[in-house]
């Protein structure tokens, strides 16, 4: 059990405070439903910047990425670059001219822009749950990990109550304080907060990695202490063996189009940048967050090889003679940490009474890599904020999910469909009460998420079933202006269906049939989830593309006229300012492209 | 609403660190408390750290906040 003293809880409830209390402050600045949505579109780009950034720094980045370092080594980072660098300078020079310029609250609004009402309405379904699954992973996720941390038992203890209520109580604090500030404040508050949780994370994660780094000896002790090819980010391109994640070089392109779908059509990351002040910081946002992004692998994958490489602790008895009388001291362990790797525990079956083997191998609860070096490298005081931090990501992104669900709810299902005309106030009130309907909705289906063992390999599936499509859609909307309305939902109905189709057929190796696919039958084993999820986003993407090409060829297309401002080639592009470098969105672009070119080879 | 980021967020940063620093500064001697940072006293070294991040934010907060609400 962690020792958790009264500094620690001083540090948290200031945070905790914090959060609340900004959005108490911002509650009087939303007198409108744009306000709500959109926070009066006021943001300033660095705002925006890192309040996209830190959308996305949720469970599947914090406790995932290092899950993923501590499994995949220092490859990770390339899917962690690579999958998001090129596709946020590509959004940020490209595409936010148009989403901005179209002044769409969101994206099925632009969807409905661009083609029709039934596009927008299928995409808004889809995505609305999809948040609400999001949200309810995010706070699931919270729950486990401090119940596993035991953080809240110290508390139960001395109410005298079992230490499983943690679980209850994490969900009900998290989603209390996330739905005060949302429900408050809307997407400004979730903003404000992101911002602020942005740096909270920064200021907890950084004492962990430099802390971990110099106990296991310094970089020549990580490299030691871990496999050779966990530190090299790409070890033979072509050779699944090697790769170890299941795919080939191709998982590289995978990795892309994956990467893409999340960060150039995902709302829960884009409402950020839509909610800039003007068309250049709206496009500078993205590549402030690239920027940034760069650099956060030392704080999200290197805790995660830090933990596979400190020595696994095991039970020790120490025997000392005082005055006469012998002494025996026995350190206890428990099982599924003596069963793991370095500081990552085993996977313990449902019962908690042994680990779980696949043919012959300890599987290993990754999730924990990350919160476990927390642990055992911060002291009372810094334990503390390292919690803050990770609470302080979670909450991020589940506010992420809120706002995202909340106004595509209201402005893309409430406002056309269920309730039309109503008065400004009262789609406000229809966005506050749709959050509150989010959290509730997501508090259930969170208990519902205990069957789930690898947080990453679930989102990405969720992304990979919804994003990758979507993604295939949004590009021709964009960039092909033959593409029809009829073409757009037939496509991406059809995509979705295709992913669908796929994870029914096909199951990872290491999984049971059920949520982890396989559920029609089992036409095909892939390696592992990831490897799974790569595969569907694609086939989905490219059914996507296929079926709305095919289509738009057969329908009648819009005139040039009704396009200008939502097809890139119809619309002027945006006026040229004279001001520094890192104020052109194109030039900024080109800086960050140049850095991460460097930064690969460095890693390579 | 005027709010700038940096004054909230400097706030904490000088909350948390002084916390962390005035921690820091009781337990110094406490081999026991700092053994899992190798006898680093990492609490005061971060909370200083921290104090001073939020010390430089503040001014920052306050300036770009007056210039928002200038009409």
């Amino acid at each position: 059990m962690p020792d958790l003293n009264i500094v620690d809880w001083l540090i948290l409830l200031i945070c905790f405070f914090l959060a609340a209390g900004i959005g108490f402050t911002l509650r009087h600045g939303i007198k409108t439903a744009g306000d709500f949505f959109q926070a009066g579109r006021a943001m300033p780009a660095w705002v925006s910047g890192l309040a996209f950034l830190a959308a996305g720094l949720g469970a599947q980045e914090v406790i995932a990425m290092g899950a993923a370092g501590a499994r995949y080594g220092l490859r990770s980072a390339q899917f962690y670059i690579m999958g998001a660098i090129p596709a946020m300078l590509f959004l940020g020079v490209f595409m936010m001219p148009l989403y901005y310029g179209s002044k769409a609250r969101t994206v099925p609004e632009f969807l409905r822009l661009r083609f029709d009402e039934k596009t927008r309405a299928l995409n808004a379904i889809f995505f609305a749950a999809s948040a609400v699954l999001g949200l309810a992973v995010v706070m699931y996720a919270t729950a486990r990990l401090l119940q596993a941390l035991h953080v809240f038992d110290a508390i139960f203890l001395f109410v005298g109550l079992p230490g499983r209520w943690s679980f209850t109580l994490t969900i009900a604090i998290s989603a209390t304080v996330v739905l005060l500030y949302v429900f408050l404040s809307g997407l400004m508050g979730s903003i404000y907060n992101q911002v602020l949780q942005f740096f909270i994370f920064a200021a907890g994660f950084l004492p962990i990695v430099l802390l971990g780094v110099y106990k296991i000896g310094g970089w020549s002790g990580l490299m030691k202490a871990v496999p050779a090819a966990y530190l090299h980010a790409t070890p033979g391109v072509g050779h699944a063996d090697v790769w170890s994640m299941g795919t080939t070089g191709m998982g590289l392109v995978l990795g892309i189009v994956l990467g893409s779908g999340y960060w150039c059509t995902d709302f829960r990351v884009l409402q950020a940048a839509m909610a800039a002040e003007n068309q250049n910081s709206a496009r500078r946002a993205p590549l402030i967050a690239a920027f940034i992004r760069l650099f956060l692998p030392f704080l999200l994958i290197l805790p995660g090889l830090v933990a596979i490489g400190l020595p696994t602790p095991q039970t020790t008895t120490m025997t000392r003679d005082e005055n006469g009388a012998i002494y025996h001291e026995i350190t206890v362990v428990p099982r599924e940490a003596e069963e793991g790797r370095g500081l990552v525990p085993a996977l313990m079956d449902p019962a908690g009474s042994k680990p779980i083997q696949v043919n012959g191998q300890t599987q290993l609860n990754y999730d924990m890599a990350t919160p476990q070096l927390l642990l055992n490298v911060l002291p009372t005081g810094l334990l503390g904020l390292g919690l803050a931090a990770l609470l302080a990501s979670l909450m991020a992104g589940m506010a992420a999910n809120a706002t995202a669900f909340n106004a595509i709810f209201t402005c893309d299902l409430y406002q056309p469909y269920i309730h039309k005309g109503a008065s400004d106030r009262h789609y406000l009130w229809a966005g506050r009460w749709a959050t509150l309907g989010g959290i509730l909705l997501s508090v259930g289906l969170a208990y519902a998420a205990f069957s789930l063992h690898n947080i990453l390999e679930t989102l990405v599936l969720i992304f990979a079933l919804l994003n990758a499509p979507l993604l295939a859609t949004v590009l021709l909307a964009m960039f092909w202006k033959r593409a029809t309305g009829h073409g757009a939902f037939a496509g991406l109905a059809s995509g979705i269906a295709v992913a669908v189709l796929h994870h029914g057929l096909t199951l990872p190796l290491d999984a049971q049939r059920g949520i982890h696919g396989g559920w029609i039958a089992v036409l095909h084993r892939y390696p592992n989830g990831m490897a799974q999820s790569f595969w569907t986003a694609i086939f989905a993407f490219c059914v996507c593309l296929a079926i709305t090409g095919a289509v738009s060829l057969m329908t009648e297309a819009r005139p040039d006229a009704e396009l200008v401002g939502l097809v890139h080639s119809l619309t002027p592009g945006p006026k040229r300012i004279k001001a520094a470098w890192w104020k052109q969105p194109e030039r900024l672009a080109a800086v960050i492209l140049v850095a991460a070119v460097v930064l690969s080879f460095i890693f390579a | 609403m005027d709010l700038d980021p940096r004054t909230p967020l400097g706030w904490t940063f000088i909350m948390i660190g002084a916390t962390l620093s005035l921690f820091g500064m009781t337990t110094n001697a406490d081999a026991h408390l700092y053994a899992p940072c190798l006898g680093i006293n990492a609490n005061l070294v971060w909370g200083f750290v921290l104090l001073l991040i939020g010390m430089f934010l503040v001014p920052f907060g306050h300036r770009g906040q007056r210039r928002r609400e200038k009409p």
